[in-house]
């Protein structure tokens, strides 16, 4: 087994190659809306898999390109399934509308929500394949939600300051489960990691306190002082808030990284590494976000391009993939992702990395 | 013999383009394979192992992959090894075998979707169909058998969400007027005072008069001050009791309630919760067919008939809903009128016409002097606080 420590290990250093343009996903995103219309939204089904194989087929590794065989039909087929559920529950609690009845129903929905992303995941990870060889993510999709819950209840007694310790638990307890083929992926859990996502976790909390106190103070000066003189604190105040939390969302994507191992031989396994810089993210988030707020929405195929871009450009797989030997997985693949479908509906990055 | 020329085309297609790959399906191994035609089958062989493997050209699916570009391998599978790959950079060879292939065989693009657009387009037409010509009818079936348990939730619904923002009219003595001009119609199951409940809602900018399921009518204040006899109200009561009388109430809600949850659920994939939890916001923009109003002016006329009180009534009231000649929106009012679900004013009147009509009953009496005269509101601490702008616009729109 590979250490988890930091030694040193000169690995051959990796990166997936993108080669999608922003033109064919503009495409692929009209063609799909126009469709989606004329059908009544039946065709986003059929829409939503082309954009993940087209995006699929354009990422590759080590030369060869990543392959989605996920189908619209599998995805149509599990919402089929699962609307009557959904209008039998509606339908009971719009006519006896008893308190508890009420509380059961938006427990079980937020309940299979976080069971459904499970489902999606596991779906999309099943029908994307490297060199013929598909992924696989294991485990039973209510014990994961069931996980996510206990990490949700103890993140709230907790008053957030377990936040640090729920995030890379649940990243653990999913890539634990997942393997590529029959390799399997190897979260470590490092104390380390963990106290280096609790520094940022404590500046995170300063810095949101700091920036809300100092939005308050400008909204109340608004009468005291003139508002020309608290405008330009509550926009301090307000753009403080938003940009706390990313120093901690780089952290977590960082140690998430390097807690990762692919593959459990001593001799062939890789490593995974983030360069993702504060500034960058910050960059980058402002960048996406001038695009979907100036494009009124258009430029989401943009944004696509681009987080597949921010992506492939910051993400680094230490290891030799020549000599990668790896088997087909085991078993079926899994069935359709029909609960995922309808609490989360994700596009572009989300569709392949889950 | 002449010898082969040492630099031939094969020369620089070796040097030059990629060696086309292969994957087995059960392994991740990289095999370089060379490949050639032999009538219907194509030999993949690798050229560092002993590997060779055929496949039917008929049993060969080309996978999409993106838009085609220079640098892209075409990619084939196989339906007899579903995992196998070949990612063909030779272009000669994958447009032979692209030729020979089936139309069903090119996961392509366009023959993807003019076959799913194709059904799409035919389930949604059915489903529109379904949705606005065969679900109606099924409301109307279906309407008189709509259990109580529902239609008193709709209305303590209606009651709190709609009605909250007005004030409701304090005053007994015109709801005991309401209430004997509804008995003198003698209609069967209005005859006592238990039977059925007038509310009065102080509304001084719209001419309004609804039911619902529960034997509630509601009747706006200004209504009744434009009201010219005793006639004219009753007509207007008769004809909404005819609503509940054939169940139109619940009929809308059914029709209403069915294609707005098909709508959401399939066209935003999102859950009808939203339009069931705010049934009385549904309610508000109910609306009649126009057979519906047919249905309920005819219940009218024969109630009014044989009543003491005279259709002049309801020709009186619908003259004051004409469209005003001369006004400049004369022709959009116009236009609206008909396109309403409602027929229009000019019909009706011209149909009430048809029919005997008997002289007024009761005009200028202090009986519609004490309806006309208004009512006082609740009393301050039972009104409500603020009025609901978004609520009243609804309201108004109904």
């Amino acid at each position: 087994m590979p250490h988890s420590d930091q030694t040193k290990v000169s690995l051959k250093k990796n990166k997936f190659s993108y080669t999608g343009s922003a033109g064919e996903i503009f495409k692929i995103f009209l063609i799909n809306i126009f469709l989606s219309i004329i059908t009544l939204g039946i065709y986003s089904f059929w829409g939503k898999t082309k954009m993940r194989r087209y995006l699929a087929s354009v990422l590759s590794l080590g030369g060869s390109r990543l392959e989605y065989t996920g189908t619209g039909r599998e995805i149509f087929m599990g919402f089929i399934k699962i609307v009557p559920f959904f209008i039998v529950a509606v339908i009971i609690i719009a006519f006896f509308q008893h308190p508890v009845l009420i509380f059961l129903f938006y427990a079980t929905l937020g309940f299979m929500a976080l069971a459904g992303a499970y489902a999606g995941l596991k779906y999309k990870a099943s029908r994307t394949t490297w060199r013929g060889i598909r992924g696989k993510v294991e485990g039973s999709i209510f014990k994961y939600a069931l996980f996510r819950v206990k990490w949700i209840f103890l993140r709230a007694v907790s008053f957030g300051f377990l936040i640090p310790r729920a995030d890379l638990r649940t990243f653990e307890y999913i890539l634990n489960k997942s393997h590529i083929g029959n390799m399997p992926f190897k979260f470590q859990f490092r104390e380390e990691s963990l106290k280096t996502l609790f520094r940022k976790h404590l500046q995170t909390i300063f810095f949101s306190v700091v920036s809300f106190g100092a939005m308050i103070s400008g909204i109340v000066l608004i009468d005291i002082i003139s508002p020309i003189l608290a405008l330009p604190i509550i926009i301090v105040g307000f753009l403080g808030l938003i940009v706390s939390r990313v120093p901690y969302h780089v952290a977590r994507v960082h140690e998430q990284a390097r807690c990762l191992i692919l593959g459990s031989s001593k001799d062939l396994h890789f490593r995974f590494k983030s360069t993702l810089s504060t500034k960058e993210f910050v960059k980058f988030q402002v960048k996406i976000m001038c695009l979907i707020i100036f494009t009124l929405g258009l430029g989401i195929p943009l944004v696509i391009h681009q987080n597949m871009k921010f992506f492939v450009e910051h993400l680094v797989i230490g290891g030799d993939l020549d000599k990668i030997q790896i088997k087909q997985a085991s078993g079926v693949p899994e069935g359709n992702e029909g609960i995922e479908d309808i609490f989360t509906g994700d596009d572009g990055l989300g569709a392949l990395m889950g | 013999m002449a010898l082969a020329p040492l630099w031939d085309n094969s020369f620089f297609l070796c040097v030059f383009m990629k060696p086309n790959l292969f994957f087995n399906g059960e392994n991740s191994d990289i095999h370089h394979v060379s490949l050639s035609v032999v009538h219907d089958v194509l030999i993949i062989k690798s050229s560092q192992s002993a590997l060779t493997v055929s496949w039917a050209i008929e049993d060969m699916i080309l996978k999409e992959m993106g838009n085609l570009k220079k640098d892209r391998p075409f990619l084939f599978s196989s339906r007899e090894t579903p995992y196998a790959r070949l990612h063909c950079f030779d272009l000669d060879i994958a447009n032979e075998l692209i030729g020979r292939m089936h139309r069903s065989q090119k996961e392509e693009w366009i023959n993807i979707n003019y076959k799913v657009v194709f059904t799409l387009l035919i389930l949604a037409t059915l489903f529109l169909i379904g949705l606005f010509r065969g679900w109606p009818l099924f409301a109307e079936k279906a309407a008189p058998y709509l259990p109580q348990t529902i239609t008193d939730y709709l209305q303590a619904e209606l009651e709190e969400d709609i009605l909250s923002p007005y004030l409701m009219c304090e005053d007994d003595s015109i709801k005991k007027h309401l209430k004997a001009i509804i008995k003198d119609l003698k209609i069967k199951g209005f005859e006592k005072d238990d039977d059925f409940e007038i509310v009065v809602i102080n509304h001084y900018n719209k001419v309004n008069a609804f039911v619902l399921p529960g034997r509630k009518i509601y009747v706006y204040t200004k209504l009744l001050k434009q009201a010219n006899s005793v006639d004219e109200i009753a007509n207007v009561l008769a004809h909404e009791i005819g609503h509940l009388h054939h169940f139109h109430t619940n009929e809308a809600i059914i029709r209403e309630l069915g294609i707005r949850t098909s709508i959401q659920l399939i066209v935003l994939g999102i859950g009808g919760g939203e339009t069931i939890s705010k049934l009385g916001a549904l309610m508000n923009s109910l609306s009649y067919s126009r057979e519906n109003e047919r249905e309920a002016d005819a219940f009218m006329i024969n109630v009014i008939q044989k009543s003491p009180y005279s259709l002049n009534g309801a020709v009186d009231f619908f003259s004051k809903h004409l469209p005003k000649k001369g006004k400049n929106d004369y022709s959009i009012a116009w236009a609206a009128e008909y396109l309403s679900t409602h027929p229009t004013s000019k019909e009706r009147i011209e149909h009430f016409k048809t029919f005997t009509i008997k002289p007024y009953f009761e005009q200028d009496s202090e009986r519609l002097k004490a309806i006309k005269k208004g009512c006082k509101p609740l009393p301050v601490g039972k009104q409500p606080i603020e009025r609901n702008d978004e609520k009243e616009k609804q309201t108004n729109k109904k």
